[in-house]
C-alpha cells in the first residue's frame, strides 16, 4: 500500500509542474528561455513518471502532460514562432485539450477510464470488473472530458475570468463534487441497494460500511442470529476503530440480535426503521442495548457497494449525453447565426433603411458588436475616423434584390469624404464588366440643385448607375470619413439618401 | 421519460447551448483575426512586413466589404520581443494608419490631417514596455503582442494612381533590435 504522501505526490505532481510553467510562460519570453524551461519540464515529467512506475503506475494525465511539453519542445525547435504564439494565446487551451484527450478517448477505445486507477484504491478487488464500477467510472471520465473541452474553449478568450476563475471553479467545485457524489447517486437511480443475500455477503457489506470515527474507541462484540430466507449466525469484533467479521456465534457477545434475515437487511439499507421494527418486535435484541442504540453511528446507512445483481446497460447515460451535446451545439450555433441574420439589427441605430452601430471597432464595444463587426466588417475603423451605415432593405422595408430596380436619392453628407458602395450577399463587391462598385463625393454626377440619383439595376442606365447583376440579395453601404460633429450627435436622424424601389421583374 | 427527468435534460441542453452561443460570440473575432496572418503568410508576406494591395475589384476575396475607392496596405505585427518602427509617406489625399488588436478592436488610428509633415514614423511597443521616442517618432502601445496594421489611401483621381502606388509602397516596417 502506498503512503498517503506518495499518493498525493503522484496525483498532484504533474499538475503543479504544469501550472508553474503556464504562469511563467504565458506573459511571453524569448525562445531560448522557453526552450530551457520546457526541457526542464520534460525532465521533471520523466522523473514523475519514473517514480510513478517505481511506486505504482503513471496515470493518463501524467502521459498527457509529458506529451504536451514534448510537443512544445518540438515546436520550439522547428517552428519557434508558432510555439511562441501558441504559448502566448493557446497554452491553457492546449493543455485542456490534452487533458480532454486523456479523459475522453481511453474509454471510447475500450481502455479503462482515467478514474479507474484511483477508484481501484478505494474499492475491493472483486468489484473491479463489475459492469457498474466500469460504467460509473466511464461517466465520470466523460464529464471530466466535457469540463476540459469547455475550459479549452473558454481559455481562448484572454481574461482572468475565462482563463482562471471559471475553469478552476468547474474543476474544483463542480468536477470534484460530481466525482464524489455521482457513484452513490447512480446506484440509487439503478435501484441497487447494498442488499446482501447470504451470511458471507452480509459480513462483507457490513464491514465495508463500518464507520471508524463513529465507533471511536468502542470495544464490543455484536452477534447476529438470522432466520428465514438465510439461516445462520455471525459476529463482529469492533476494537480500536477496526472491525473484524467471523462466521458462527461469539464466545462472549455484548449484544445479540436475533432477526429474520430480510428484516435486518431492510433496516441495514435504510428501507425500514430500526427502532420501529424493535418496538414492533420484528427482531429481538439482548445484552447491552446501548450498543444497539449506537449502531447507526457504527455503520454508514448506504455503504458504497458495487455488487451487481441486475444486468445494467453500460451505456445507459451515454446516448443521452451525446444527444444533449449535439443538440446544444446545433442550438448554440443556430442562435449565433440567427443573431447575425436577424437580431443584430436591434442593437443598432436606425435611420430609414440604414443601420449603424456607434461602437463599431471601439475597444469598449460589447461582445455582440465586436462579433458582428468581425464577421461582416472585418478591420472596420472606429467611429472617430469613419461612420459606416449599412442597408439591407429599401425605404419600404423590402429586402434589396437584384430582380428589382432601385434609385438612391440624396444630397451631400456632412463628412470630409463619403461613398456609397454595393455588396453582394457574400459581402464582397459585385463583379461586373464595367468595374462599377461605388460612387463617392468626387465622382458622382449631381443635378442642378446639388442632389444626386444613383440607379441600381441589372441593365445599364444613364447617369449614376451601379450594376446589381444577378446576385439575388445585395446590400448598400455608406462610408462617412471624418464626419462632422453633427453626424455623431444625430446618427439616427441626419439626412441620408433614400432607397426607392422602382420596378421589379 | 417522466416530465421531471425530461425538464432536467432540457435544462442541461439549454445551459450547454447558451455556453456554446457565448463561446462562439466571444471567440469568433479571434478566429477571424488569426486567419488574416495565415492568409497573408500563405501568400508570402512575413510577419512585420507590409503587403501593398492594388485597387480592389469585384474579383477580390480577401477581406469582406472592401472599399473600391481605397488602396490598402496590410501588415501583421508582432511586438512580443522587440518594438517595430513603421515609416510611411503621407499623400495629398485621405490617408489613415490603423491598428487592430488580436480581438479585432481598432485601438489606434491616425489620418493625414493629424500629421503635420508628409512623413510619419510610428513605434509600436508591447503592452507595458517602454520606448524612448526620438525626433518625430510617435509611440503606440499595443494591447496585444500581435495584431494587424492597415493603411488606407483614398484614390481621389484614378489618373494619378501610379503616383499614389509609389507613395503607398514607401511604407515599411522594421523591427527595432
Amino acid at each position: 500500500m502506498l503512503s498517503k504522501t506518495k499518493q498525493i505526490f503522484l496525483n498532484a505532481a504533474s499538475f503543479v509542474v504544469l501550472i508553474a510553467f503556464l504562469i511563467w510562460a504565458v506573459p511571453g519570453h524569448r525562445t531560448e528561455s522557453l526552450l530551457i524551461a520546457d526541457l526542464i519540464m520534460v525532465a521533471v515529467c520523466a522523473m514523475i513518471i519514473a517514480l510513478a512506475y517505481r511506486w505504482d503506475k503513471p496515470g493518463y494525465f501524467d502521459w498527457a502532460i509529458a506529451s504536451y511539453f514534448i510537443v512544445i519542445l518540438g515546436l520550439l525547435l522547428f517552428w519557434p514562432e508558432t510555439a511562441r504564439v501558441f504559448l502566448r494565446h493557446y497554452a491553457a487551451s492546449g493543455i485542456n485539450i490534452c487533458l480532454f484527450t486523456a479523459a475522453f478517448f481511453p474509454p471510447l477505445i475500450g481502455l479503462a477510464p482515467f478514474t479507474v486507477h484511483r477508484a481501484k484504491k478505494g474499492t475491493r478487488k472483486e468489484f473491479w470488473n463489475n459492469p457498474i464500477f466500469i460504467t460509473v467510472n466511464r461517466i465520470i471520465a466523460y464529464v471530466w472530458a466535457a469540463i476540459f473541452a469547455l475550459n479549452a474553449v473558454m481559455c481562448l478568450y484572454p481574461s482572468m475570468i475565462t482563463r482562471a476563475i471559471i475553469p478552476n471553479a468547474l474543476i474544483f467545485i463542480f468536477g470534484f463534487s460530481f466525482s464524489s457524489r455521482f457513484p452513490d447517486y447512480y446506484l440509487r437511480r439503478l435501484g441497487l441497494s447494498s442488499r446482501p443475500n447470504s451470511i458471507e455477503s452480509f459480513m462483507r457489506i457490513l464491514s465495508v460500511g463500518f464507520n471508524p470515527p463513529g465507533a471511536g474507541d468502542t470495544i464490543t462484540v455484536i452477534q447476529f442470529t438470522f432466520s428465514g430466507d438465510v439461516d445462520g449466525s455471525c459476529h463482529f469484533n469492533i476494537k480500536d476503530g477496526k472491525i473484524e467479521a467471523f462466521p458462527g456465534v461469539a464466545e462472549k457477545p455484548d449484544l445479540i440480535i436475533e432477526a429474520p434475515f430480510n428484516v435486518w437487511v431492510d433496516i441495514m439499507i435504510g428501507k425500514a426503521e430500526g427502532h420501529k421494527m424493535f418496538m414492533e418486535q420484528k427482531f429481538k435484541a439482548s445484552g447491552d442495548l446501548s450498543i444497539l442504540m449506537r449502531m447507526n453511528q457504527f455503520f454508514k446507512k448506504k455503504p458504497f457497494f458495487m455488487e451487481a445483481h441486475t444486468p445494467v446497460s453500460r451505456m445507459k447515460f451515454i446516448p443521452k449525453i451525446i444527444l444533449v451535446m449535439i443538440l446544444a451545439l446545433v442550438i448554440g450555433g443556430l442562435s449565433v447565426y440567427g443573431f447575425l441574420k436577424i437580431g443584430s439589427n436591434s442593437f443598432k441605430v436606425k435611420n430609414g433603411p440604414w443601420i449603424t452601430d456607434p461602437s463599431t471597432g471601439r475597444q469598449d464595444a460589447g461582445i455582440y458588436t465586436r462579433f458582428v463587426t468581425a464577421v461582416v466588417g472585418t478591420l472596420a475603423l472606429n467611429r472617430s475616423e469613419v461612420v459606416y451605415y449599412f442597408a439591407k432593405t429599401d425605404d419600404d422595408g423590402q429586402v434589396l434584390r437584384s430582380k428589382c430596380d432601385y434609385r438612391i436619392e440624396g444630397k451631400d453628407m456632412d463628412a470630409r469624404w463619403w461613398s456609397i458602395t454595393l455588396y453582394g450577399s457574400d459581402l464582397f463587391l459585385i463583379p461586373n464588366d464595367q468595374n462599377r462598385y461605388s460612387y463617392n463625393m468626387m465622382n458622382i454626377k449631381r443635378e442642378k440643385d446639388g442632389r444626386y440619383k444613383i440607379y441600381l439595376s441589372q441593365k445599364p442606365k444613364a447617369g449614376n448607375w451601379l450594376p446589381t447583376k444577378n446576385t439575388d440579395k445585395f446590400y448598400a453601404s455608406i462610408r462617412l470619413y471624418r464626419p462632422k460633429p453633427s453626424v455623431y450627435e444625430n446618427m439616427g436622424s441626419i439626412e441620408l439618401p433614400r432607397i426607392i424601389r422602382e420596378t421589379c421583374q | 421519460m417522466p416530465m421531471k427527468n425530461f425538464l432536467k435534460w432540457a435544462l442541461a441542453t439549454f445551459i450547454l447551448a447558451a455556453g456554446v452561443h457565448f463561446a462562439l460570440v466571444i471567440t469568433v473575432p479571434y478566429f477571424i483575426m488569426s486567419a488574416i496572418p495565415k492568409k497573408l503568410q500563405k501568400a508570402g508576406t512575413k510577419i512585420n512586413t507590409f503587403k501593398h494591395l492594388g485597387p480592389v475589384s469585384g474579383k477580390s476575396r480577401g477581406i469582406v466589404m472592401p472599399s473600391p475607392d481605397l488602396l490598402y496596405t496590410i501588415g501583421i505585427y508582432d511586438v512580443s520581443e522587440n518594438p517595430i518602427r513603421i515609416t510611411a509617406k503621407v499623400p495629398d489625399t485621405y490617408w489613415s494608419l490603423s491598428f487592430y488588436q488580436s480581438n479585432s478592436d481598432n485601438f489606434f488610428v491616425i489620418n493625414d490631417e493629424q500629421i503635420p509633415s508628409k512623413e510619419i514614423q510610428v513605434i509600436v511597443v508591447g503592452k507595458g514596455r517602454s520606448y524612448t521616442a526620438a525626433g518625430k517618432e510617435l509611440v503606440v502601445e499595443s494591447p496585444s503582442d500581435t495584431g494587424v496594421i492597415l493603411i488606407r489611401t483614398l484614390i481621389k483621381d484614378r489618373k494619378k494612381l501610379d503616383d499614389l502606388i509609389s507613395i503607398q509602397k514607401a511604407a515599411k516596417i522594421e523591427e527595432i533590435i
